[in-house]
């Protein structure tokens, strides 16, 4: 049998090119050689030798490289292995997500939110959260083989519409209990309202996840994060989160990061506020790329002029991104392993709907309050499926070419598809970013 | 990740970092880093 290395594998050269780490991107398998058996092996997979005729240790170590599927049979079509298992995958996945959007308000003013432009002037009801709970139900029915409920609470800002959490939670809670099915559920929160009374109102119904944005130290934060009224948020947002663990109520804060110009080099000021409280294990960072968005209607960009004041290019980007991980990686911060621009999200999931304040129905989260993505409301289907969503010829277009990347990024994020082209089917590539952060990763977590 | 397993060292030339998950069920959050602010 003829063997190659996988296409899926992207090699860094370390140790003043002594050594060469290999990460294969379908299973975040990793491995460091010394040059001497990198050019051995590249040798034994050239001359075509079968595998029970190689000498030791070669022989060894290329039977482990099978094993981790770092090198595959050279007939192997690896294209069609790649997309079965992202359909298999797919169609395995037996979590029912819903998105609920409580409300569309927000009391912040961020100047850069991808929520701007849209009618935010709109919150659910009772009356809308109770037909939410039918058709859940609904839904569970014509689905059996789901195994688990899963709700994230989002906005606007969720916490905005408190009666309304306090109403479908535990009947969420109560749906997953009479059909057996696992329950939890996160929320993603500016953190100003999450004081102790809501938090421990959420804990008692298997709270999983709890998001909260950060974006600088207090002065730089309360530039950007500011309430309508112009005041800033720093201070009530710190205090909710070191009571939420001071109180037990928090187990862990996955703390988004936006960053550009406007604030990039004033976080290591933020790292060493959080180092102060000793929150570096307490906390999970996820640095987020701000990017353009668009207006309701008019497809027309917003927050451009924001963009062309503190937007990064692509490269810029990549290099803050690494920065930060290793400014927070020095200050005992755990960093990601790796930068995914997806390949799964609620919008490619089977089982999944964002649900909007009215009981319309959406797959991605970063299309709320665009009425060109509603695909049916929940007075009218049982169904979560928009055919816009569940075209994936992209992809094959994506793995024509040698890019590794493929199973880390699968197509890109169909959002930022729409934005650069207009059509949510359309291939979207930002290899250059997402090449550089991920070989960076690998430096900064492995070197 | 959930499933990877313990890093191994095997010799100094040749070292699994780490062996990763079954391919393919990776499938993570919800929602990615790029959603959600």
């Amino acid at each position: 049998m003829e063997l190659k290395w996988s296409r899926f594998i992207f090699w860094i050269e370390l140790e003043n090119n002594k050594k060469s780490v290999a990460r294969n991107t379908l299973t975040a398998g990793t491995i460091k050689l010394n040059k001497k058996i990198k050019n051995e092996i590249d040798l034994m997979l050239n001359s075509k030798q079968k595998i029970g005729n190689m000498a030791l240790p070669i022989k060894n170590y290329i039977e482990q490289l099978i094993k981790l599927e770092m090198i595959v049979p050279s007939r192997l079509n690896e294209k069609e292995k790649y997309l079965n298992l992202f359909h298999k995958a797919r169609h395995e996945d037996k979590t029912f997500g819903i998105y609920l959007i409580t409300t569309r308000n927000c009391q912040f003013n961020c100047p850069y939110c991808f929520e701007r432009g849209i009618y935010r002037n709109k919150s659910m009801s009772i009356g809308t959260a109770k037909e939410i709970v039918l058709w859940t139900n609904r839904y569970l029915d014509n689905h059996k083989d789901c195994r688990k409920l899963r709700i994230v609470l989002y906005g606007g800002e969720p916490l905005l519409n408190k009666r309304v959490i306090r109403y479908i939670l535990p009947k969420f809670y109560e749906i997953a209990k009479e059909r057996c099915l696992q329950f939890e559920h996160g929320i993603i929160t500016n953190g100003e309202l999450l004081d102790f009374e809501i938090l421990s109102f959420l804990n008692r119904y298997n709270l999983d996840r709890v998001q909260i944005t950060l974006d600088g130290p207090k002065d730089t934060h309360n530039k950007r994060r500011v309430r309508k009224n112009g005041k800033g948020t720093f201070d009530n947002i710190m205090k909710n989160i070191l009571s939420g663990f001071s109180q037990k109520l928090l187990k862990k804060v996955y703390l988004r990061i936006n960053f550009d110009r406007q604030n990039v080099d004033s976080m290591p000021e933020l790292f060493d506020f959080l180092v102060k409280h000793n929150l570096q294990k307490k906390i999970e960072l996820s640095f987020g790329i701000i990017t353009p968005t668009i207006c309701k209607e008019s497809g027309q960009r917003v927050a451009d002029i924001y963009f062309k004041q503190f937007g990064l290019s692509s490269n810029e980007n990549a290099d803050k991104y690494l920065w930060l991980c290793e400014e927070a990686k020095k200050r005992g911060f755990d960093i990601p392993q790796e930068y995914l621009a997806g390949p799964w999200c609620t919008a490619r999931k089977i089982h999944s709907a964002v649900i909007e304040p009215d009981g319309t129905l959406l797959k991605c989260i970063s299309t709320v309050g665009r009425k060109e993505f509603v695909f049916g409301d929940i007075f009218s289907t049982s169904k979560t499926y928009d055919s816009r969503f569940s075209n994936f010829s992209y992809l094959k277009e994506c793995l024509s070419g040698d890019c590794p990347f493929v199973p880390i990024c699968g197509g890109d994020c169909r959002f930022e598809a729409y934005i650069a082209s207009g059509n949510l089917s359309r291939p979207h590539c930002r290899r250059e970013l997402i090449e550089k952060i991920n070989k960076g990763l690998v430096r900064l977590n492995f070197e | 990740m959930e499933t990877e397993k313990k890093k191994k060292k095997d010799d100094p030339g040749f070292e699994i970092i780490q062996e990763g998950t079954d391919s393919g069920t990776r499938t993570g959050n919800m929602h990615k880093d790029s959603c959600g602010y």
